[in-house]
């Protein structure tokens, strides 16, 4: 099925879970200001920000670890409200796992179908563990199992509740780079195969644009912006998302990406250029960053996808761009 | 050898010959400090002497009782003060640590005697246990406490979030977790237990004589081996208890 994601809701699809109006009052700031949000079912929507900014806070009080001091949380019609995290039909994937260290991956599993008093569990454990492909695993302990497999664990744990929202708080951070972009990967398939709505938490603009349908920026407690990655990406509303999802040169008000920033000994005849020297030439492998120095003395990035091109420093050079890849941010 | 070996040898040689001596006279048949040969007679004298016997008995009860109630009682209390994060009343807790022996055991006699005056108060068993629960528990919280310092705090969490009430979360996750930890603070309850003296003989009535007290005079007399052989059987007796805890807390 085709998804198309428009300004507002996603299309022909109900709200999950709804905040309105949150707040919460820390002794020395208000963590969360005033956040409103309607999350869609069966979306993977990420709250992305630098720590501090409230995303954290929020995911606590949508588990039930933290009462809101204003607002409501409303999941499938449901207020949680006052809530204890048990009578919330929502489920956690923590940062740090929190896998029972004194049970078995297969008990870990089935800790949570126990307490609902379920007896014929067995097969709805053993299918979730082979979900996340660690069948021949149950029988281990958290010690004796790798980082990712902890992670696939703790997922497993979670989503055989079949919960109504899954939370996961920054699930990949403790991982190894390699091991992040594989077990990305497969996270969102199972998050497209199951349809559980998901909210994840991540200070990682790449982890959030490559996994989410719709992501909210935030900054302080409050939203920046709220899109579809390539909203925020392509047209960030405020100078804090350009600056967070990615480099951004800032000429005056106009901001344009390194990656559509040219340059070039000369500049061709019909397109504005900006002289400046060059700093420095940094090669990456599959591209070349150049760095150069305007007249006004602002340094401009140029990524420079042809490998082979090389500047010296102290280099004469122009730099031009495309009218319409130039970033237009309120502040 | 290098002078750190040999002053590690130094240093295992002062803190265990002594004892070596002892036990190895528990086995002289001369009642002096000059090997002579080998008896058992001191062991048999021990094992035959009523007064001993029923000595330690009363250590065994008391370390017994004590060490069930401070090991609950102070569990609860790391935990209550891990969970309120309480840094001014568990750092109070440890004061009673470095609270010199004899004056704990003149306030607890004070307090008992205040605590029962409208009673028919009467120094026994029950005032050496409650006075061995209140110095183990600090004992007790000091153990458990280090071990709930490096436990991951998001665990009771996860345990509610996956559907468990408060009480099961503390059953099922936080106790089974600790369990290491209150295994080793029982066995140092039960060892503080058994060898007081100062405020044991303080707070003890006619009928409650420890093994110790009994020692303690028995010692004073002059040089008795079966004092050795008591001794070097406590002590053999203890480290096979340590062996056993730290067998335990690696499975």
């Amino acid at each position: 099925m085709a998804v198309i994601f428009g300004k507002g809701n996603l299309l022909g699809m109900a709200t999950a879970l709804e905040l309105k109006a949150l707040v919460k009052q820390f002794p020395t700031a208000r963590v969360v200001d005033g956040i409103s949000l309607d999350i869609p079912k069966g979306c993977f929507y990420s709250l992305l920000g630098p720590s501090g900014c409230g995303k954290t806070t929020i995911l606590r009080m949508i588990a039930g670890f933290s009462e809101p001091d204003e607002g409501d949380i409303i999941l499938n019609g449901r207020r949680l409200n006052g809530l204890r995290p048990y009578e919330r039909p929502v489920t956690t994937v923590f940062q740090s796992y929190a896998l029972f260290p004194h049970l078995t991956a297969y008990e870990n599993v089935a800790f949570g179908l126990r307490r609902r008093g379920e007896t014929n569990f067995d097969k709805k454990v053993r299918d979730s563990l082979a979900m996340v492909g660690l069948a021949e695993k149950a029988e281990r302990f958290p010690a004796n199992l790798s980082g990712g497999e902890k992670q696939r664990t703790a997922l497993a744990r979670a989503l055989v509740l079949e919960p109504e929202l899954l939370l996961l708080d920054e699930p990949l951070s403790a991982l190894d780079p390699a091991l992040r972009k594989r077990v990305r990967l497969e996270l969102k398939q199972i998050q497209q195969r199951i349809g559980i709505t998901f909210v994840f938490i991540s200070h990682d603009q790449e982890e959030a644009l490559s996994l989410s349908d719709r992501i909210a920026v935030m900054n302080k407690g409050k939203i920046e912006q709220i899109g579809t990655p390539r909203e925020i990406y392509l047209q960030p509303a405020t100078r804090f998302v350009a600056g967070f999802l990615g480099a951004v040169n800032w000429i005056g008000p106009v901001g344009v990406r390194p990656e559509w920033t040219r340059i070039g000994r000369t500049a061709p005849g019909d397109v504005d250029s900006v002289a400046a020297t060059v700093e420095t030439a940094v090669f990456l492998g599959d591209s070349v960053h150049v760095h150069a120095k305007t007249a006004d003395g602002s340094v401009i990035t140029a990524q420079v996808h042809d490998s082979a091109v090389d500047y010296e420093h102290g280099e004469q050079v122009r730099l031009w761009w495309d009218k319409s890849d130039e970033l237009r941010v309120s502040q | 050898m290098r002078p750190l070996t040999w002053f590690a040898v130094g240093i295992y040689a002062f803190l265990h010959v002594p004892l070596l001596i002892l036990c190895a006279f528990s086995f002289n048949s001369s009642r002096f400090t000059i090997w002579e040969e080998f008896s058992l007679e001191w062991y048999r004298q021990m094992f035959t002497d009523a007064q001993l016997g029923e000595a330690a008995l009363n250590s065994l009860l008391i370390a017994a009782a004590s060490t069930v109630l401070a090991t609950v009682i102070g569990t609860l209390c790391s935990y209550g003060l891990w969970k309120k994060q309480a840094k001014w009343l568990s750092g109070s807790l440890y004061l009673s640590l470095v609270t010199p022996e004899i004056i704990s055991g003149i306030s607890l006699l004070a307090f008992f005697q205040w605590a029962f005056r409208h009673w028919q108060f009467q120094l026994g068993m029950h005032t050496v246990i409650l006075a061995h629960v209140a110095f183990s528990i600090s004992y007790v919280v000091l153990v458990v406490m280090a071990r709930l310092r490096t436990a991951e705090p998001a665990l009771e969490e996860a345990a509610l979030d996956l559907g468990a009430n408060e009480w099961q979360a503390f059953w099922l996750v936080t106790l089974p977790m600790l369990r290491p930890g209150i295994m080793a603070a029982a066995l140092l309850a039960f060892t503080v237990s058994f060898d007081d003296y100062v405020i044991t003989s303080l707070v003890a009535g006619v009928d409650s004589e420890t093994l110790p007290m009994v020692l303690y005079a028995m010692a004073r007399r002059g040089a008795n081996p079966v004092v050795s052989a008591i001794s070097a059987l406590i002590f053999v007796g203890f480290g096979a208890l340590i062996l056993i805890s730290e067998r335990l807390q690696k499975t």
